[in-house]
């Protein structure tokens, strides 16, 4: 009796563990979709392409390292920490640097994120979706693409082109750098799309017809295509919306956001912080202080005829006996502070470096007014330049603080071949070699894809 | 169950006063088997009263002592028993004596047992005795140096941390090298639950009182995990608790142990001292042409470098921990029942304050036979084990090393008001050992309940139900004295909830029989079902209103966060033995194993392995040998494959959300999603092919024993997250990619060496060697900052990728790294792969001496040919580039100052210490440990017997008494832990500590 009933229990048990074998090894994530959930209606579409902004924020990119990259090898910061920015700080640019790695990744992941965006839109077909919408999105998209690639290519130089969603690694890989122009002429081409595409209205978080316009004016000052980069500068500072607001910290101070200098900032929250605050600020405000502001930096920016209220743009705590001074551009809690990615500011500098560049008297006289206006904001007399030569250099000298904590300085002294001449002149033990003036490409990107690495690296 | 190897004493209950002391005690004496041993010797202690057993093992003595009294039953290859006697009964007593031959002794394998000398898989047992003591708070981190093969290492010092343990080198890169544990049949959960602070791993494992155990077997070779297959690739662990015996009366065990703990001095990091550090700073700065900083105050300077304090921060951190221990079960069991309740409670201080390790366990294991087919039983260990954590390093702020050890000496603690001083981006030291910031509890439950019935005769059946519950609570509260507190963040905050469960139901089939006396066939078949879920909750609160507030209900601003995962895995199984007159044996085993990680396609895996044995001491020509007592060849080869430890969903394309962003002006954000893995429908199994082959040899009637093997694993399909072109929008791929080896020997030797009435010595040695490959791979693979650690085609897995330092020109003090491509520059194409963490060998040595009541065990582990990354030495050796920012270590004064220095420490310029992945911090961290001594005394059994006592000894236990080693930093043996591909990496960890505790076992 005993045992007839282990064998039914033997048989049931077996039985039980037998029949529902497969669907028992069949279980669902919950955390995360599957790939071909991702877009399926506008409210999907829309989910991506809020994902593409938030990438743009990644630390590695807007959230903080592509924006370090430009101020750390400027020469006018000091390093804090073991490793941190201590090779780019002495100009001494390694392709192992994981600076470089995590500024290039971020980069790609955005633009991946923008290639499924303008793949997928065109094929959604969703009532209440409106061809007006359709047309937001993919401008919203290309325009994203266009600064991605933009800033890729002042950074290393011609890159990859990817310009389709990943789906599988087999046919994404492989991809050889294409040239400088190439990769400024997809720049031009997705700038073109967005500016067509997107409405002018005024949204200074995501893109619009504007902030492509703003872009485009920067993208034809690095061409050295000045009437153009006038031309589209102009677009912008007669636009009522754009105002240069004094006093100057008015666009950054009190916890404000979106304000007129603004034309494109992405924006942070609680969830999703801004990472520059906790490496710039000191630990007695909240952050880790791995650099700060240099001695150099700090004697010019303090004297009222040189910085100007862009004082405003460092702080300083004292910690036993010792004035310790910090960027203080990012300073919120929670780290909400906005990445600054288009400013009005920026848009007289590049009329005044394009109207100067031109080189006539009327043009140069025009660009001195360029000059005064963002020297007039930031509490300053106007300048003393005058010839093309002592203009160009003024606005160098005017970007430099303008934009201190913003992804500008490398990138200008590098654009205008100044490079080696400024950081050599602020620092004789620093080195600039013919070479530096592109960064290498990560090597990890070198070994993984074959990428060809920029010259003497 | 049916093997149990124990001592059954049977007396009847006292029935009056029929019997007097004057009649005599009649019993019989047995083999585990059931028969009779032959002139045993039956003993009354104290009272030169001795007979022997007869034939049938009957014997009949008169007690002359008064009652109670005590017996010592002995004989030739057995265990020498002792039993105490209260009444005298009229029924006869029955012993079972144990065998003290290790080739009889039997061994737990997979589903099963089998007697050590007619093993043909490679299985060593550990007998817990002797280790638990040792200060670690589970017992994985107490095997080190125990076992051939198994390379463990205890990472941080740090009670109940994460175990680095491998059986046999390391198979895989991204899924997990961890071997299977196994206790009372639960397959048990030991990967880290810590969410955060993550950093600070800690072993589920912990939460086994040790003094539960009674065995360990540690399954090695394809033949002896083959059962397991894909759980067993890269080893089992099988752990057994103590139960009762049937037909014993109730026996109380009680120990305890006191002690303390306590950093070696001479392994405390070595700073500079205030004056020392000015003028490295200072010298720094004159090189490179930069203002002094130690000028005269009167100057606007910090005052001359000798005018400097010094502070000492250590001493602030460091402690002598007290360690205290107490466990209590009570066994026994009717002739139907037995049972073992055990409770113990341990509470290990950290030799770094605050830290604190606490375990409260309750342990029991039941036994019920329904009739003489078939017995139902149960095991259940519960238990709760309390943390105060800290952030010992890597975490940024509220880190405990940094804001000691990392902050110039120069620099005050407190203030001159008296308020604590926090210098660089640290917090200060005081208030950091004095508040608990982060700590855990973990609530563990492991269950199991089984039924075994005898169907026909050699035919018997086992289903199991099995469960491992694991509830992992964290928290931590950073009020706004601390900089992760402080404004204005206002306090900050985490709860985390983690639980863990897994279950496993098994249902086994065995038939075993003996043909015509010669064939012995044995037959398993089985499956198994088993599915895990870990899910997560955490919250996480700033801007609290006050200090005096720290539940998150208070905190201003909220954030919480969700996740959840599950796998499960369908097994069948099935194992034919056969052996011909004990003299020729074989084994076949296969079995399938079915994932929920994979895609229908590549579910299902098979996996088989294969095994023979020949004991040629059972030939004619060897067996009247006078020397040779046993000797045995074993061959066997298998394959077994692995998916543990990859992510659930691995297989699938994922895109996760919170990637947030607001639509319109504001700031309020509205859903996002991104992209977080590719999919790879064609991910399967990682597959490891194990060759091994072993001897046994057993000299002069077993008192020596050898066992050596030598084996090759080789693993294909390797589960490897490839690094990827960043331009795809991904970093990482998972794909089966790579092929890993492991090849390597192990040879134990167990030798009584002298074996007398009042003195007995005997010693255990154990040596390995594993050589790790990476066979083929895509491309090499970074890991850790400054990508030090690399996976490259032709070396081992956790090489080093370093700048090679030659030397430093004696006449300019400039370091001269090795320029590898000779372009005359030093870039990355010149960093490369330098020496290795593993070690060349390493095992232990036990030493164990026995006069009269005293026993004594000396305990050696140790390691050769390992390298060791000394990033403390990295971080504190910056030159004087980083001023007040760091602390320069005292071999900073080695520096070179004028032509004709040697030294390999550069001059102190910026250049000289840009490059930080230098080879100068890799360093050979070959070591021999004095892991633990110990002194026991034994209270004589007629004093004990005088007090009622069964058993009573004494004893003290010292750990980590002696290191040597070259290696300058703390322990050569801590690794900073989160990455299982990181090894040999020394991050602010405290060393292992030396130990002393007094210990009282006592038996009623």
């Amino acid at each position: 009796m005993k045992l007839n009933i282990t064998y039914l229990g033997i048989t049931l048990t077996l039985l039980l563990t037998l029949v529902s074998c497969e669907d028992f090894l069949e279980i669902e994530p919950k955390n995360a979709i599957s790939d071909e959930l991702s877009i399926t209606d506008e409210n999907s579409l829309l989910t991506v392409l809020r994902g593409a902004y938030r990438q743009l924020g990644a630390p590695g990119y807007y959230g903080e390292t592509y924006v370090t990259l430009a101020y750390f090898a400027g020469g006018d910061v000091v390093n804090n920490t073991t490793g941190g920015a201590a090779n780019l700080v002495e100009a001494n640019y390694r392709a192992d640097d994981g600076l470089f790695q995590s500024a290039w990744s971020a980069i790609y992941r955005t633009i991946n994120l923008t290639n499924h965006v303008i793949a997928k839109a065109p094929t959604i077909e969703d009532i209440g979706f409106t061809e007006a919408e359709r047309n937001q999105v993919l401008g919203e998209a290309h325009f994203i693409r266009a600064l991605a690639y933009f800033d890729l290519a002042r950074a290393w130089g011609g890159v990859p082109l990817k310009l389709t969603p990943t789906l599988s690694i087999s046919e994404s890989i492989g991809i050889p750098r294409s040239t400088l122009d190439e990769t400024y002429a997809q720049v031009l081409s997705d700038l073109e799309k967005a500016e067509s595409l997107l409405p002018e209205t005024t949204n200074r978080i995501r893109a619009t017809r504007h902030s492509a316009r703003a872009l485009r004016a920067r993208y034809h000052l690095y061409r050295q295509e000045w009437s153009q980069a006038e031309s589209y500068a102009t677009l912008l500072i007669n636009n009522p919306s754009f105002n240069l607001r004094k006093p100057f910290s008015s666009w950054f101070a009190n916890g404000v956001t979106e304000t007129e200098e603004s034309i494109f900032e992405v924006a942070f929250s609680a969830l999703n912080p801004n990472s520059i605050k906790n490496q710039m600020q000191h630990p007695l405000n909240g952050g880790t202080y791995r650099y700060a502001p240099n001695d150099n930096l700090v004697s010019l920016i303090t004297k009222p005829s040189i910085g100007g209220e862009r004082v405003a743009l460092i702080d300083s705590v004292v910690q036993g006996n010792t004035k310790l001074y910090q960027g203080d551009l990012y300073y919120r809690s929670p780290a909400t502070d906005p990445s600054y990615v288009l400013r009005i500011a920026e848009q007289y500098l590049i009329r005044a470096e394009a109207r100067a560049k031109q080189n006539t008297p009327d043009k140069l006289l025009e660009a001195i007014s360029d000059i005064n206006e963002v020297r007039d904001r930031a509490g300053l007399a106007a300048t003393e330049a005058s010839t093309r030569s002592e203009i160009l250099l003024a606005i160098e000298e005017e970007r430099r603080f303008e934009f201190l904590w913003e992804a500008h300085r490398w990138f200008d002294l590098s654009r205008t071949g100044r490079l080696k001449a400024v950081i050599e002149g602020l620092d004789p033990q620093k080195r600039v070699d013919p070479h530096e003036y592109v960064f290498p490409i990560p090597n990890l990107e070198v070994q993984l894809d074959g990428l060809e690495q920029n010259p003497d690296y | 169950m049916n093997k149990i190897l124990s001592l059954i004493i049977f007396l009847s209950l006292f029935t009056g006063n029929a019997f007097s002391q004057a009649d005599p005690i009649t019993g019989t004496v047995l083999d585990k088997d059931g028969f009779p041993i032959i002139s045993a010797t039956v003993e009354e202690v104290g009272a030169q009263n001795y007979t022997t057993t007869d034939f049938d093992g009957n014997f009949s003595l008169r007690a002359k002592n008064e009652l109670p009294t005590t017996f010592k039953i002995s004989a030739v290859g057995f265990k020498t028993q002792s039993i105490q006697l209260y009444e005298i009964s009229e029924d006869a007593v029955t012993i079972v004596l144990k065998s003290d031959n290790l080739l009889d002794e039997v061994v737990i394998i997979g589903y099963g047992s089998q007697k050590k000398g007619n093993l043909v898989g490679s299985v060593i047992k550990v007998d817990p005795t002797d280790v638990k003591v040792i200060p670690e708070g589970g017992f994985d981190a107490q095997l080190q140096g125990k076992a051939s093969g198994v390379q463990i290492n205890s990472n941080t010092g740090v009670p109940g941390s994460n175990v680095f343990i491998r059986v046999r080198g390391t198979t895989s890169i991204n899924a997990s090298n961890d071997p299977l544990y196994i206790v009372d049949g639960v397959f048990v959960n030991s990967a880290s639950l810590q969410n955060i602070a993550q950093d600070r791993g800690t072993s589920p494992l912990a939460d086994i009182n040790p003094s539960d155990i009674e065995s360990i077997e540690i399954l090695k070779d394809a033949a002896a995990v083959a059962i397991y297959g894909s759980r067993g690739a890269n080893g089992v662990v099988i752990v057994t608790t103590k139960r009762g015996d049937f037909d014993q009366k109730p026996k109380i065990q009680f120990n305890t142990t006191y002690g303390s703990a306590w950093a070696p001095k001479d392994r405390i990091w070595k700073t500079t001292t205030g004056p020392e550090h000015a003028m490295l700073v200072d010298e720094y700065r004159a090189n490179q042409g930069l203002p002094l900083r130690f000028t005269p105050v009167s100057q606007g300077g910090r005052g001359l470098p000798e005018e400097q304090p010094t502070y000492d921060r250590m001493s602030l951190l460091n402690r002598t921990a007290a360690l205290k221990t107490y466990d209590l079960s009570v066994s026994g069991g009717s002739k139907s029942t037995r049972y073992y309740i055990g409770g113990g409670y341990t509470d290990q201080e950290s030799i770094w304050r605050p830290m604190d390790f606490r375990r409260g366990s309750f342990k029991l294991n039941l036994d019920q036979k329904i009739n003489d087919k078939i017995t139902i039983g149960t095991s259940n260990s519960i238990s709760r084990t309390d943390r105060d954590q800290a952030r010992p390093a890597n975490g940024g702020n509220g880190t405990l090393l940094q804001a000691s050890l990392n902050i110039p000496t120069y620099l005050p603690i407190f203030l001159e008001d008296g308020t604590p001083a926090k210098w660089v981006n640290f917090d200060n030291i005081y208030q950091l050992v004095n508040t608990v910031n982060v700590w855990s509890q973990s609530s563990h439950y492991i269950g199991n309940l089984y039924v075994d019935a005898d169907l026909l005769p050699g035919l018997k059946f086992r289903s199991s139900w099995s469960v491992d519950y694991n509830i992992y609570e964290e928290n931590e509260f950073w009020d706004n004295r601390f900089l992760l507190g402080a404004a204005p963040t206002n306090g900050r905050a985490t709860t985390s909830l983690t639980r863990a469960s897994s279950w496993i139901n098994e249902q086994t089939l065995r038939y075993s029989t003996n043909i015509n006396g010669n064939h012995n066939v044995g037959i398993l078949v089985g499956n198994t079902v088993q599915s895990a879920t870990v899910s997560n909750l955490s919250a996480t609160g700033t801007n609290f209103p006050s200090n005096s507030f720290s539940q998150l209900s208070a905190a201003a601003n909220q954030t919480v966060s969700e996740f959840w995962t599950k796998n499960s895995l369908t097994s069948f199984f099935s194992r034919a033995e056969y052996d011909y007159r004990n003299k020729y044996f074989l084994e076949a085993i296969i079995r399938a194993d079915g994932s929920s990680k994979f895609s229908k396609q590549n579910r299902w895996g098979y996996f088989p392995a294969v095994g023979a044995a020949w004991k040629i001491s059972e030939e004619s020509f060897l067996r009247n040998s006078k020397y040779i007592s046993n000797l045995k060849l074993r061959a066997n080869y298998g394959e077994t494959g692995n998916q543990n430890g990859i992510n659930d969903f691995a297989a699938r394309g994922l895109w996760v959300p919170g990637e947030g962003y607001p639509d319109a002006s504001g700031g309020l954000e509205n859903p996002g999603i991104r992209p977080q893995q590719l999919a790879n429908p064609d991910l399967l199994w990682e597959r490891t092919s194990q060759f091994n082959l072993g001897v046994d040899l057993g000299l002069f009637d077993n008192r020596v024993n050898v066992e050596f093997n030598v084996y090759n694993k080789y693993t294909t399909d390797v589960l490897l997250e490839v690094a990827v072109p960043s331009s795809t929008g991904f970093s990482t791929y998972l794909s089966n990619f790579g092929e890993i080896s492991n090849k390597g020997f192990e040879l134990s030797i167990n030798s009584d060496n002298i074996v007398k009435d009042n003195f007995s010595w005997s010693t255990n040695f154990n040596i390995s060697q594993n050589k790790n490959t990476v066979e083929k791979i895509p491309n090499p693979i970074p890991f850790g900052g400054r990508d030090l650690i690399r996976v490259e085609e032709g070396y081992p897995l956790y090489s080093y990728w370093l700048y090679n330092q030659l030397e430093v020109n004696p006449q300019t003090g400039d370091v001269v790294f090795e320029d590898v491509n000779g372009d005359g520059q030093i870039t990355a194409d010149d960093r490369r792969i330098l020496q290795s963490t593993w070690p060349k060998f390493f095992g232990g040595l036990t030493n164990t001496f026995k006069y009269k009541n005293f026993d004594f065990n000396v305990f050696f582990t140790f390691s050769y040919g390992n390298y060791v990354w000394n990033h403390n030495k990295m971080l504190g050796e910056t030159g004087g580039t980083l001023d007040a920012n760091r602390v320069l270590l005292a071999s900073q004064l080695d520096r070179w100052q004028k032509p004709g220095d040697i030294t390999s420490v550069p001059r102190l310029t910026s250049d000289n210490y840009a490059i930080q992945q230098n080879s100068r911090f890799f360093e050979d961290g070959s070591f021999i440990r004095l892991r633990s001594l110990s002194i026991g005394y034994r209270f004589p059994e007629s004093l004990a017997s005088n007090l009622r006592i069964d058993k009573a000894r004494v004893y003290l236990t010292a750990s980590n008494l002696l290191l040597f080693t070259k290696y300058t930093g703390a322990d050569p043996e801590t690794n900073l832990e989160g990455n299982q591909n990181i090894q040999g990496y020394d991050y602010a960890l405290p060393p292992q500590p030396r130990s002393f505790q007094l210990g009282f076992d006592i038996t009623l």
